[in-house]
């Protein structure tokens, strides 16, 4: 086989592959130049927080992102660490938080996040008036943030607080906003998204929040890092060693399936052409080009021949000699036999038909 | 080496073993080892297929077209270790030894024989494939193989599905001579014995010069010539290989000029005449020349005879001919009758095989042609019948060239053209023309 012809062979799969290739840059490069999703700093979707990064970096605070616990180890008291996602913080970024000389404030924290960050605050069960109420009155405690913002929109996690740690905006035992030491504890990420930065109070709460150092660290924990146990971990053991067990026996299987009893016999086997490959390919021809004209002579010649047969004359007799059979189809012969070229090939399927008839019908 | 489904499924029954009990690192290489130890043991323990001695019973089977044959290896195990499980006695896909795989069991000392059923489904000597035999250690786990050549060949003779014509043909040669007998001399006669005068014999034929030496009336009989040479020539070349007949049972010419030119044989053998074999394209293929029984010869050397995409070389086949008949002698040509083969090829070369031999060209005519020119009530179909009517129109042009110039020609389609080429042998022994 030449390259060419493997080339051609190949070029479907080839497309398919080129294909995939171009639509995954795309993706990637579309994905790449905006970001997406909940508290992304570059958002510009609903659920980003691209205006308030935007509005804090007109305001001369520096904003950066981290996403690993190296990152924020560095972080000074001149730094807010706003982290994103705390749920994410494994056991390496919680102690690089905890030991961080800067300013903390942790988006809807989980338990483990509390527990080693801020004392004094756990979960709590939302009271369910709290949520759909939703504007909770005054702060009612002293962080500068939440006077500036007053009333205030908040849904999601609350918690309760105990000393040392102090909770703003309670009611019922719990509250959605707490303060221990330097960390601050917010229930909700809405008020930091594009969506909700412009409701009630929540873009002097953001702003005074993040505001305060002229550098803010936006730490996004990335998802699985900082130890993390994995899904293999999880697996149990029996079935993970069972499964590699199992491979090891498809390995097995496929050998015992692909040994054949002897090799393969190959034969030399004869051409098979039809012979009556060039007559049908004469046919093609004949109609891909319309001949009609030589198609009805043809038809014509035999039918001339046929009847000359039947009558026992010379194939070359005249007409009217080869259609001598009853008056009233002399004309009708006559014309068959040498009227003009069928205009289409409907009249030359008819023009076959009619000169079948006349052979037939003469004696 | 090969592993048997025994060991695949202990395998599967290990992963088992390694999920409920003991799920570690250790646990899987405990029952790999266990397994490659089991393995090693089969195959150690297992009986050698290269220590068997291997033999064909029968070194060529010969075998008409759609039959059935029997080929035997006899497995003899002079080791001390019996030697169970499977030997297959590889043959070419063409050759239909469908159920090639036998079991084995051969104890140590002993032979045993393995039949393979054979149903080739095409013509031609084909040589036997490997051998190759399986020997499965005591555990079934694993066993050893070995493949070897044991050198065997099978000949496929061509079918003859035209001897059913041949009783008919041998009457009308028998009937041919039996009327002879009684009448008077006549061309393609020739004498055959003296015998005395009963009523109803033709006066004409008393030989007074004979009754004058006797007492009684004589008169002379006569027999069809004897004795005379028919040489089958058979043009192998392109026109050959096209295939003829509707669709996908198409079979080449070829396989029709053969069937006609094996009852041609078989047929003039019996009538007493010499009968001759060239195959021809642009090389003699096969030639059968003065076998005392034509027949089987000519269907030997016709086995393995194969169209070849090339043009036929005529001038050396008309040199051939010329030089193997040295005496007076029906020629008898199957070759393609198609316009500018028989205008280049065979026409020129006419003269000389006229002057010396009667020729009978015996052409092929394809079915599926002829359907085709009955096609009516589409553009299409009646394109195809202009097509084939042109093809038919060329072919009896071809025919009525040939014809002038006093060449006997029959073009048939391929079941009518044995028959046909019988029949025309048979008038001409009677007009005696050979």
């Amino acid at each position: 086989m030449t390259l060419r012809r493997r080339l051609r062979r190949a070029r479907g799969p080839l497309l398919v592959g080129a294909l995939v290739v171009v639509a995954g840059l795309v993706l990637a490069l579309a994905g790449a130049r905006a970001g997406q999703g909940l508290l992304e700093p570059g958002g510009v979707d609903p659920a980003g927080s691209g205006a308030l990064v935007a509005v804090l970096r007109e305001q001369g605070v520096r904003v950066d992102v981290a996403t690993r616990p190296e990152d924020v180890v560095g972080a000074g008291p001149d730094t807010t660490v706003l982290v994103a996602f705390p749920a994410r913080l494994g056991p390496t970024g919680r102690l690089a938080l905890a030991h961080a000389g800067a300013d903390v404030v942790l988006v809807a924290p989980d338990g483990a996040a509390l527990e080693d960050l801020v004392p004094g605050v756990r979960a709590a069960q939302a009271p369910p008036d709290l949520l759909t109420t939703g504007v909770v009155p005054a702060p009612g405690c002293p962080l500068p943030a939440a006077l500036a913002a007053g009333p205030l929109a908040l849904d999601g996690a609350v918690y309760e607080v105990a000393p040392p740690a102090v909770g703003c905006y309670a009611a019922e035992g719990v509250a959605p906003l707490a303060v221990s030491g330097r960390t601050v504890v917010l229930g909700s990420a809405t008020p930091f998204t594009n969506e909700a930065l412009d409701r009630a109070g929540n873009a002097a709460l953001t702003m005074t929040l993040l505001g305060a150092h002229p550098r803010v660290l936006w730490y996004l924990p990335e998802p699985g890092a900082g130890g993390e146990t994995s899904l293999v971990d999880l697996v149990p053991r029996g079935w993970l060693w069972g499964t590699v067990m199992l491979l090891l026996a498809g390995g097995v299987t496929a050998l015992w399936r692909g040994r054949r009893l002897g090799p393969v016999v190959a034969e030399r086997l004869p051409v098979r052409v039809a012979a009556a490959e060039t007559t049908r390919g004469r046919a093609a021809l004949y109609r891909r080009l319309g001949a009609r004209g030589r198609a009805a002579a043809i038809l014509r010649a035999d039918a001339r021949r046929r009847l000359a047969a039947r009558r026992g004359l010379p194939p070359d007799a005249p007409t009217e000699a080869l259609a001598a059979a009853p008056e009233t189809l002399r004309a009708a012969a006559k014309d068959l036999l040498e009227g003009p070229d069928p205009t289409d090939d409907a009249a030359l399927v008819r023009l076959a038909d009619e000169l079948d008839r006349l052979v037939r019908s003469t004696p | 080496m090969a592993l048997s489904g025994r060991a695949a499924l202990a395998a599967v029954v290990g992963a088992l073993v390694v999920g409920l009990l003991v799920p570690s690192v250790a646990g899987v290489l405990g029952i790999v080892a266990a397994l490659l130890v089991a393995v090693v043991i089969d195959l150690v323990r297992a009986g050698s297929p290269a220590a068997l001695h291997l033999e064909r019973a029968e070194e060529l089977v010969q075998v008409r077209l759609s039959e059935e044959a029997a080929t035997t290896v006899v497995v003899v195990n002079p080791s001390r270790r019996r030697v169970v499980g499977l030997v297959r006695d590889a043959w070419p896909p063409s050759c239909g030894a469908a159920g090639d795989v036998h079991r084995l069991d051969v104890p140590a000392g002993e032979r045993r024989r393995v039949t393979t059923t054979l149903r080739p489904t095409r013509r031609g000597e084909h040589a036997a494939a490997t051998v190759t035999v399986r020997a499965w250690g005591p555990l079934g786990l694993a066993a050893r193989q070995r493949s070897r050549a044991v050198p065997g060949r099978v000949r496929v003779l061509p079918e003859f599905a035209s001897r059913r014509h041949l009783p008919s043909r041998l009457a009308r040669l028998r009937e041919l001579d039996g009327r002879r007998a009684v009448q008077v001399r006549e061309a393609g006669t020739e004498f055959d014995s003296l015998r005395e005068y009963v009523r109803g014999d033709d006066v004409r034929s008393i030989d007074w010069r004979a009754s004058a030496r006797s007492t009684d009336l004589v008169v002379r009989t006569w027999r069809p010539e004897r004795d005379r040479h028919v040489l089958v020539v058979l043009d192998t070349g392109r026109t050959a290989a096209g295939l003829v007949g509707e669709g996908t049972s198409g079979a080449p010419r070829l396989d029709a000029s053969l069937d006609a030119a094996l009852l041609l044989a078989a047929l003039a053998a019996r009538g007493g005449d010499r009968v001759d074999l060239l195959a021809v394209d642009r090389a003699v293929r096969a030639s059968v020349i003065g076998a005392r029984d034509p027949l089987p010869a000519m269907t030997a050397a016709l086995s393995g005879v194969e169209p070849t995409l090339v043009e036929t070389d005529m001038r050396l086949l008309a040199a051939t001919v010329l030089t193997r008949a040295s005496r007076r002698s029906l020629v008898v040509l199957f070759t393609g009758l198609d316009d500018a083969a028989v205008a280049e090829g065979l026409e020129p070369v006419l003269g000389p095989l006229l002057h010396r031999h009667t020729l009978l060209v015996a052409g092929v005519a394809d079915p599926a042609v002829a359907s085709l020119a009955l096609g009516r009530g589409s553009g299409e179909a009646v394109y195809g019948a202009v097509a084939a009517t042109v093809a038919a129109e060329e072919r009896r042009a071809v025919v009525g060239r040939l014809q002038r110039r006093g060449v006997e020609v029959v073009d048939a389609p391929p079941d009518e053209l044995a028959p046909a080429v019988a029949d025309r042998y048979l008038a001409l022994k009677a007009r005696g023309r050979l």
